[in-house]
């Protein structure tokens, strides 16, 4: 995949700018947002068949809001209001657009630090809040639905 | 076609052709079995004349028309590399940041790709597909599969391993060139 330059990024994300953002990989579509957030960055998870592609066995087979989180829940995540990286605990943030609220559009991942989210097949980046990348226009994905956070061990 | 006909009354006309194609076919073209049977010399004679004034007359359309066919083909080869690179220029636009291969494969563009098929010369969209796949790796997977009905790909392979098992498979069936070592 072709890894595109922030220009093309904030066309994309036009809440992103060079200050609060940075690019943390190249552009790859091995994995999306959701195996990213799982620490897994060799599969693109979905219920689909094929070897390239992941999802947990004992879940459920679609990508709902509820069945989303609860790969989070079963991993030891709880849900939280708070909208910041919080030192020590590992965070999840599950987008849904709005014009279809059921189904997740994005998961982005704080690691107590700053947040991280793989946008689709393209790069990973560090991203100063959960809010440049909500919205309707261009690619946004809507709004963040749902939080969890888990203790860092 | 009334210009040709022209030109071929002209000609009749003159009957400077005929006769130069007589002296000129006799010279060249020794017909032996015609020699031995002169008294059907002159019947002959006409009959193939007549015969090469009709073929000219008919010659420029003809030309017109193989040319035509050349501007069809061609025309229809760069319409579908064109309608191709527009296509997946698109498709890769609106699906590059989403996370469901389900809804990318959904996408307008990608099964506008897969319909080139019906239009596409024999192989050409593979190769346009595995060219595509080799400069960029991509989802380009489940439309192989639809229009070469053949699947390389092992069960358990990751997404390198399909990208590689389509590009050896294309090699294989002479679509991609092969590497030189």
């Amino acid at each position: 995949m072709r890894t595109i330059s922030s220009q093309e990024l904030q066309q994309s994300f036009p809440k992103l700018t060079d200050n609060n953002h940075k690019r943390a990989s190249k552009a790859t579509a091995r994995y999306n947002c959701l195996a990213f957030a799982c620490g897994d960055e060799r599969k693109w998870w979905e219920p689909r068949p094929g070897g390239r592609f992941h999802w947990p066995p004992s879940v459920r087979p679609n990508t709902s809001l509820a069945t989303v989180a609860g790969i989070f829940i079963a991993d030891g995540y709880r849900e939280t209001n708070d909208r910041d990286a919080e030192s020590g605990y590992l965070k999840v943030a599950i987008y849904v657009e709005l014009d279809d609220i059921d189904t997740y559009s994005h998961v982005a991942l704080s690691d107590g630090i700053t947040w991280k989210s793989k946008l689709g097949k393209g790069q990973d980046i560090e991203h100063d809040s959960l809010d440049l990348l909500e919205g309707e226009t261009s690619d946004e994905y809507g709004i963040v639905a749902m939080i969890l956070r888990k203790a860092i061990q | 076609m009334p210009l040709l006909t022209i030109e071929c009354e002209k000609e009749q006309r003159s009957g400077s052709y005929a006769a130069s194609w007589r002296s000129t076919k006799k010279k060249k073209h020794p017909d032996f079995t015609w020699e031995k049977r002169r008294d059907a010399q002159v019947h002959k004679a006409d009959c193939a004349s007549w015969s090469h004034i009709v073929k000219q007359q008919y010659a420029p359309a003809r030309r017109s028309l193989r040319v035509y066919r050349w501007y069809r083909r061609s025309d229809a080869r760069d319409t579908v590399e064109n309608l191709f690179r527009m296509y997946v220029g698109q498709w890769k636009r609106d699906t590059q940041h989403w996370s469901s291969v389900t809804k990318m494969l959904a996408h307008r563009s990608y099964l506008d790709i897969v319909g080139l098929s019906k239009v596409a010369k024999p192989k050409q969209l593979e190769r346009l597909l595995l060219e595509e796949m080799q400069a960029e790796p991509d989802y380009w997977f489940d439309a192989l599969e639809v229009i070469t009905r053949a699947n390389p790909v092992q069960d358990r392979a990751d997404f390198d391993q399909a990208v590689s098992a389509w590009i050896q498979w294309g090699r294989d069936n002479g679509i991609l060139a092969r590497e030189n070592h």
